[in-house]
């Protein structure tokens, strides 16, 4: 097995920024990523995610701050010295060797005997199904193939962390959905640590084991999926990872347990019972926002917390089905329908209702 | 209907027309009578039996300025191509246009103002320049190495500078990157400078006829200068020989410009 | 080493002001560059600020001499006036004769447009001289041109077309009709075709989409090609001298006279200083027209 033997290591990135002339790219950036993790920097175009790889690989250099790979300061050192195996969006294989040469390119340079090298190729090319591939020219292989030839690459080496970037976002929907599964299968086969960067929120759910959000080059929130969904810390990632619910409403008084009473700031003056979540340290007085996701919200039915809203339309998304409709102030809420459930007709008046769990407080 | 007929005409005169001279110089190396005289008398071969040997002499010392100013352009325009792309030096564009400016100068201008200069040159050091193969690769050279810069700036705007940082991430060094990707993957720029360079120094009239003179003659001063005192038919038999093997070189270039993308070189 | 013992490396958000290692590799280029080419053109310059002292002898004087020769003289100003006569007919003849092909290469999906590109190349490839040669044969007093002529009766003497400045017209258009037809080509490809489909729709015969809608789109293209066309007519050598028997003077042919045969150097070199300035400006030009249209409106 490629993995056995190799180095696992983890990379800090310790206080890092970079500068570009006046503009701050990347500022205070501090994560760790452990030894086997695979972890996703998350965001939109020109948030630094892209920027922090490259650091960690050693194009860019941080104009503050320290990155350290399994115990290494690596900061100084050229991007041949530091064993990274990185994936890059355009593939960037070499048009003028074969699958087989671009694999064995690392290894050559590595100085390996012939034995050594020819038998990690092979095991490479099993380890992405491309054996029948070895003597073809990249111009000749399609986007997803050449992909994966980019993926053995990288890994034939035996890196110490795996950067992707954004290796997905040239291919269609089907092929990108076969790739994500492939990739997260190598990956944890070979548990090699790996930094992956996207802007697709439904790539970095499913592949990750924690994903950190990037706004303006800042990590607003590193968490595991599942927290990230369910208890994002601000609006921007509420918004960013799935769709959301956000109601602007006031604390009125804590409950037992996190649960907070709070009152919506609009006119009907509606009470709700929501979970604070760990953290959550507003004080009575203190406006934040009431989020919840579609579909914890429910037409009919007795929860704790009830809202008159009036439907403007539905959106049908095959298994999916979303009912867009107006809240009391002329706020935007949505409400998934339930399988099977019959959905309201456009202008009429409906009742929403939602757990106390089911929903968390953030402040902006 | 009719414009089509009327554009296609057209077409067909000009490009009689374009192919003319090169077809005429063919025919009439053939011809027994007069040499500039159409139609052609009498059938004969007798004009390439009497081809001067200085026109082999100059043939030999073409192709030496030719390949050495094709080898010369690359070597040094390859350098500074890159340093043209990749450089973020003050005044940059500037030197660009500097270095490239040659091919706005028209030859004859080079080539007297070389034949000045080596004058000069002479006066001031006693080493001659006019009249030797050497002064003859510095001139082509003027030419040469711009045509060379352009060639390989135009492979490198094409160029994926993502390759040489995969190259770097696998551990090449970059020293190694140059030789094992960057060198490669430019090559058909850099045999287009090349041949660029070969073939506009093998057609230089201007600057050979300054810069050489003696043994230094090129091939087309030679036919140049029998054509301005001694026109004979002989000199027809040495044009034909010269479009033959243009045609020769021309599907030899087709041939390899195929294979080459073949090689993986990019679209 | 924990997170807390690390002190944050401060580098300065400025970049510092380093040479860039690139520039040391542009150096030797740079410096043959100088030698042979960048101090050749400026001792001719320098040359054109003195007058001759005998043949082959430069005198040691500066002087506006020759300067104000050529705006005054009135053989150079003939000369001047021969040559910029030479350019336009040159421009205008492959103008004539190159935008129906380019027109042609262009817009035909025709298979055959492989074939009429190389053909359009091919005598490029074929040495400039030996293209002059050939030209000999086909427009002597016995040649093919005038015996075709004279056989059908068009004409009943001989016609003199070489050795004189209308041979050198027919030669230069020749010569520089593939870079008319290349430059063309590239312009009126990026003319939609549906344009002259619309114009035909709204009732527009062939001659009228011309001059309405091909030649105003296509003008920038048509400046461009000209001015480089014009440029190099006027800068030709081989062509003038083979052609023109050593009868026609212009620029060209006067300069080359002045190096080999009058040695008169002082005064070649200025005729070559304000050619190079001619041609290059000329040339400079036609780059931004070709810059600026490409860039778009």
């Amino acid at each position: 097995m490629i993995g056995k033997g190799a180095a696992v290591s983890d990379v800090r990135f310790l206080g890092v920024e970079k500068f570009y002339g006046d503009h701050l790219a990347v500022r205070g950036i501090d994560l760790t990523v452990q030894p086997g993790e695979f972890v996703t920097l998350l965001g939109p175009s020109g948030c630094g995610k892209t920027t922090c790889l490259r650091m960690v690989a050693g194009f860019v250099a941080p104009s503050r701050g320290r990155i350290i790979m399994g115990g290494r300061d690596i900061t100084a050192l050229p991007p041949y010295r530091r064993n990274t195996g990185m994936v890059f969006q355009s593939y960037a294989l070499f048009p003028h060797k074969t699958v087989a040469e671009n694999i064995a390119f690392g290894l050559q340079v590595r100085r390996l005997p012939r034995a050594e090298r020819e038998q990690r190729i092979a095991e490479a090319l099993r380890l992405v199904h491309l054996e029948q591939f070895a003597d073809r020219y990249p111009a000749q292989l399609s986007g997803g193939q050449r992909q994966r030839v980019a993926l053995a690459r990288a890994i034939v080496i035996r890196p110490d962390v795996l950067l992707l970037d954004e290796p997905l976002a040239a291919l269609d929907l089907k092929l990108r959905e076969e790739l994500q599964v492939e990739i997260k299968r190598v990956q944890s086969a070979l548990k090699i640590t790996t930094l992956f960067v996207t802007h697709d929120q439904g790539e970095a759910l499913s592949m990750s084991d924690r994903v950190a959000v990037m706004q303006d080059g800042r990590i607003v929130q590193v968490d595991t999926p599942e927290a990230l969904y369910e208890r994002p810390n601000c609006r921007y990632v509420a918004n960013f990872v799935g769709r959301t619910n956000l109601l602007d409403v006031m604390v009125r008084e804590k409950l037992d347990g996190d649960l907070v009473r709070v009152e919506s700031c609009s006119a009907t003056k509606a009470s709700f019972v929501a979970a604070g979540g760990p953290g959550f340290d507003a004080q009575p007085g203190d406006r934040c926002l009431l989020g919840a996701r579609p579909e914890h919200f429910h037409l009919g039915g007795g929860r704790a917390n009830a809202m008159q809203v009036k439907v403007r339309g539905v959106t049908y998304l095959g298994s999916i089905r979303y009912i867009d409709a107006e809240g009391p102030d002329g706020e935007s809420v949505t409400v998934q329908a339930q399988p099977g459930e019959p959905l309201p007709t456009r202008g009429e008046t409906v009742t929403v209702t939602w757990r106390p769990q089911a929903c968390f407080l953030l402040k902006e | 209907m009719i414009r089509w007929l009327a554009l296609r005409a057209t077409l067909l005169v000009v490009f009689a027309f374009l192919l003319a001279p090169v077809i005429v110089v063919v025919v009439v190396s053939f011809n027994g009578g007069p040499i500039l005289s159409f139609p052609p008398a009498s059938f004969t071969t007798q004009w390439y039996a009497l081809i001067k040997p200085a026109f082999f002499s100059a043939l030999y010392v073409s192709l030496i300025v030719a390949s050495c100013t094709a080898l010369l352009s690359v070597a040094f325009g390859l350098p500074a191509a890159l340093a043209l792309s990749r450089g973020r030096f003050f005044g940059r564009d500037v030197l660009n246009s500097i270095l490239l400016s040659p091919l706005v100068v028209p030859a004859l201008v080079t080539g007297v103002a070389l034949y000045q200069y080596s004058l000069s040159f002479w006066d001031l050091t006693h080493v001659a320049l006019g009249g030797t193969l050497i002064g003859l690769i510095v001139g082509h050279l003027t030419f040469g190495i711009p045509f060379g810069i352009r060639a390989i700036l135009a492979g490198h705007a094409r160029f994926e500078t993502a390759l040489e940082e995969a190259a770097l991430n696998l551990g090449a060094t970059p020293l190694q990157t140059f030789w094992r990707v960057t060198v490669p993957i430019l090559r058909p720029s850099i045999v287009a400078g090349a041949i660029f360079a070969f073939v506009m120094s093998l057609d230089d009239v201007p600057i050979a006829l300054f810069m050489g003179g003696g043994d230094a003659t090129t091939l087309p001063v030679q036919i140049f200068t029998t054509v301005e005192f001694d026109f004979g038919g002989d000199v027809m038999a040495v044009a034909a020989l010269i479009v033959g093997a243009s045609a020769v070189l021309m599907l030899l270039l087709d041939r390899l410009i195929g294979l080459e993308q073949l090689f993986g070189a990019r679209q | 080493m924990s997170a807390t013992e690390i002190e944050p490396l401060e580098h300065p958000g400025r970049l510092r002001r380093r040479a860039d290692p690139w520039l040391w590799v542009l150096l030797p280029t740079l410096a043959v560059f100088a030698l042979i080419f960048a101090a050749p053109l400026a001792d001719l310059i320098v040359l054109s600020f003195h007058q001759m002292s005998g043949p082959a002898q430069v005198g040691a004087a500066y002087t506006l001499a020759n300067y104000q020769a050529f705006v005054t003289d009135p053989f150079y100003l003939e000369m001047l006036l021969r040559t910029c006569g030479l350019g336009l007919m040159v421009t205008f003849g492959c103008l004539v004769a190159g935008y129906p092909v380019a027109y042609y290469l262009a817009r035909t999906p025709s298979r055959w447009r492989g074939l009429a590109l190389f053909l359009v190349i091919a005598p490029l490839l074929v040495s400039a001289i030996v293209r002059n040669i050939g030209w000999f044969p086909l427009l002597s007093q016995s040649g093919a041109v005038n015996w075709v002529l004279l056989k059908l009766g068009f004409i009943s003497a001989p016609l003199l077309l070489i050795n004189n400045f209308t041979g050198v017209v027919i030669g230069l258009v020749h010569a520089l009709l593939p870079f008319m037809i290349l430059t063309l080509t590239t312009v009126i490809q990026r003319i939609e075709g549906d344009l002259e489909e619309a114009a035909a729709n709204l009732g527009a015969g062939p001659l009228q989409t011309f001059w309405r809608v091909l030649l105003p789109l296509s003008l920038p293209g048509v400046v461009s090609g000209s001015l480089l066309v014009f440029a190099m007519a006027i800068s030709a050598y081989t062509t003038p001298a083979i052609l023109g028997g050593n009868r026609v003077l212009v620029m060209a042919t006067y300069i080359a006279q002045q190096f080999r045969t009058v040695l008169n150097y002082p005064a070649g070199g200025t005729a070559a200083a304000l050619l190079l300035l001619f041609a290059a400006v000329l040339t400079v030009l036609a780059l931004q027209v070709r810059t600026a249209e490409e860039r778009g409106p």
